[in-house]
């Protein structure tokens, strides 16, 4: 044993003395990642996916999409709502802005036949505390997703001090994936949330002059599972709102021939 | 063994007794209850007398009068009719557990176990005199059949001590008691079948039992076969038990009389509780829960009844209607006596889960909770989306909003027939 290693193992050993065992240990000794794995349900984005870490969005945890107005969060609900409408009793969307778009839903693949969506008549308060009890009942009589749709005042309500924690607990017992869209986030949230992703756009594609999709940037601010800070580029084409690989295949260079032996 | 009670026909029954309440006594009278002769409606009951001028339900009134002329004509009355056959059901049922009321103005108890069935018998012809005023014939055989031809004959018994004493057709002796009996008259609901017999010299019931079962079914079919049968004193036909509506109820005493709904509200919910209880023990869901406020220094308590839109089993679920009830009631004065009463039963669990399908039973949990949220905010909350069939051109329009707890409610009852034939 070199001198070298000889003075890690005995820094090691003072730090383990002085903060507990569990406080350093060594690469190969941690548990491994099947035994304490999250389950996640996919977007069916592969970016998207990839960069939470888990696979998806998380199960039983509150997850936060941001970004501005015309960023893909709505598109990115769709997709989640899509992939968990497939199995499961009926998925629910809370849709505080009254956005929802069901013939966009049913061309992602959402069924609409099991889906719910909560409208409250004003985006008051009043209003919306009724939605979110409404939520929460849903939730534990077994919905298999959540996906709320907040507008800016909503996602920064006082409101979200009890009912964050109270819904991401359901969320917990039931082991369902929510998702909050929404353009900001007060603390209460921002705190409740295992998963924050932020979106931007970075520029506009365009094709012949007209826009014809949009480049975004979507990073990772907060990651309780996985590594945070990590970012990705998504495309978004439009009009049917698919989410392509970085470089649309029209800008991306020819694939390569090559000669297969016979 | 089976006691027949003739009494009259209820609608006739009713009439007598509203007429009683007035002074006028029309026993004994030739009566039709269905309108006035000049309407065009058909007969609804004719009383015994009416019918031995041949008036006989379902023919129209104005035949009726040409055969009765005499009779006394009036329009029906089905709410004292109701009424009276409930309050008739009720009153039989606190005698015997098991009673029939059958329509033709007869009512079958079940007497076994019950003492000595003349006795028995005496007791039920006795509240019945106490109840419709008119003296009941009363027959004991050992199945339906044998106790209306009993009754029928004890109908035209002389009357002893005031009262026609019940004719008991024993055990054993059926087929010897019903022989001497005209065909005609035991078999009224065979007219065809009777004058064909009579075409073959078959007069009496003796006469027809006596005859060979091959030869009789070979001859008449499967109703000569059934008319043999009975003629023989067998009657497979079951009881078939009238049960009382059931309800279960809470109530409590307020003393000092309350005049705040908070602590209404309170005592409400420990009533609820106990409800749920008492439904959870015995796997009840029930559709309708009734209020009731005995006011203080008020004759007329406040009283309110609400539908539920899915069945609920428990007082969890129950509280929510409950309360709401409770605070949309206008009280005007303290409340002494706060009772609450559910009804409409079913099962509480309609249908077996499927262990092997993932999350089967939530479709009706999440059903459930989306009639409680139709109750509580509006069925608006809550949509479910569908597309327009052939998509327009217009956004707005591609799309419409239908009731998610009806759709939900289609998919879970198409699981139940899609495993039916499993």
């Amino acid at each position: 044993m070199s001198l070298r290693e000889e003075a890690l193992r005995s820094a090691v050993g003072r730090i383990q003395n002085r903060f507990g065992a569990a406080a350093l240990q060594q690469a190969a000794r941690v548990e491994p990642a099947g035994e304490a794995a999250v389950e996640a349900c996919p977007t069916g984005i592969a970016q998207v996916d990839e960069l939470t870490g888990v696979g998806g969005i998380p199960l039983g945890r509150l997850s936060l999409c941001l970004g501005a107005a015309g960023t893909g969060k709505m598109l990115i609900g769709y997709h989640f709502l899509a992939q968990a409408s497939q199995s499961g009793a009926a998925v629910a969307m809370l849709d505080l802005r009254g956005h929802a778009d069901p013939w966009l839903m049913a061309q992602l693949g959402t069924r609409l036949d099991r889906t719910l969506v909560l409208r409250p008549r004003g985006a008051a308060d009043a209003e919306l505390k009724t939605a979110l009890e409404t939520a929460l009942g849903l939730v534990r009589a077994g919905v298999g997703a959540l996906l709320a749709d907040l507008p800016i005042d909503a996602g920064q309500s006082r409101l979200w001090d009890p009912f964050a924690a109270t819904l991401t607990a359901a969320c917990a017992k039931a082991a369902i994936p929510l998702l909050l869209l929404g353009e900001v986030a007060g603390e209460p949230l921002r705190y409740a949330a295992s998963l924050v992703l932020r979106l931007q756009r970075q520029e506009w594609l365009l094709r012949h002059g007209d826009i014809d999709g949009v480049r975004l940037q979507a990073t990772v601010e907060k990651n309780k599972l996985g590594m945070p800070g990590r970012g990705a580029e998504l495309c978004l084409a439009y009009p049917r709102g698919t989410f392509i690989s970085p470089l649309p295949p029209v800008w991306a260079a020819p694939p390569r021939l090559r000669v297969l032996p016979s | 063994m089976i006691l027949c009670c003739r009494i009259p026909d209820i609608p006739i029954a009713a009439l007598v007794l509203a007429r009683a309440e007035c002074g006028e006594q029309l026993a004994g009278r030739p009566l039709v209850v269905g309108g006035h002769p000049s309407e065009r409606k058909p007969v609804r009951a004719a009383s015994m007398e009416a019918r031995a001028f041949g008036v006989c339900a379902g023919m129209p009134l104005r035949q009726a009068e040409q055969l009765c002329p005499e009779a006394l004509f009036s329009p029906a009355d089905p709410a004292a009719e109701n009424s009276l056959a409930r309050h008739l059901l009720a009153g039989l049922y606190a005698l015997a557990p098991k009673v029939e009321l059958a329509a033709g103005g007869e009512a079958y108890v079940e007497v076994d176990g019950l003492g000595e069935p003349v006795a028995f018998a005496s007791r039920v012809g006795a509240y019945l005199h106490q109840r419709l005023r008119s003296r009941p014939a009363l027959g004991l055989g050992s199945n339906k059949f044998v106790a209306h031809i009993a009754a029928g004959l004890a109908a035209g018994a002389a009357i002893v001590d005031g009262e026609l004493a019940p004719r008991l057709v024993p055990c054993g002796s059926e087929r010897s008691s019903l022989a001497p009996l005209s065909i005609d008259e035991c078999l009224p609901e065979m007219p065809d079948f009777c004058r064909r017999l009579k075409l073959f010299g078959l007069r009496r019931l003796g006469d027809l039992a006596s005859m060979p079962l091959a030869a009789v079914q070979a001859q008449f079919g499967a109703e000569g076969l059934q008319a043999l049968k009975l003629a023989r004193g067998e009657d497979s036909r079951r009881l078939q038990p009238w049960e009382p509506p059931q309800r279960i109820e809470e109530q409590s005493r307020l003393d000092p009389a309350v005049d705040n709904l908070t602590p209404l509200l309170f005592v409400a919910r420990g009533l609820v509780d106990r409800l749920g209880e008492r439904l959870i023990e015995g796997g009840y869901a029930v559709t309708t829960v009734r209020l009731r406020l005995e006011l203080d220094d008020s004759p007329d308590p406040i009283e309110a009844q609400l539908k539920l839109r899915a069945p609920m089993s428990t007082g969890e679920e129950l509280w929510t209607p409950v309360s709401q009830l409770l605070q949309r009631q206008v009280m005007t004065a303290p409340v002494s006596r706060l009772c609450l009463r559910v009804s409409g039963f079913c099962p509480a669990q309609s249908r077996q889960v499927d262990l092997l399908t993932r999350a089967d039973g939530r479709l009706e949990d999440i059903t459930r909770q989306l009639h409680l949220v139709a109750d509580t905010h509006g069925s608006e909350l809550v949509r479910m989306p569908a597309l327009a069939p052939v998509a327009p051109l217009v956004d707005e329009r591609r799309h419409h909003w239908t009731d998610a707890a009806q759709g939900l409610a289609v998919q879970a009852a198409s699981r139940v027939r899609r495993r039916i034939p499993a």
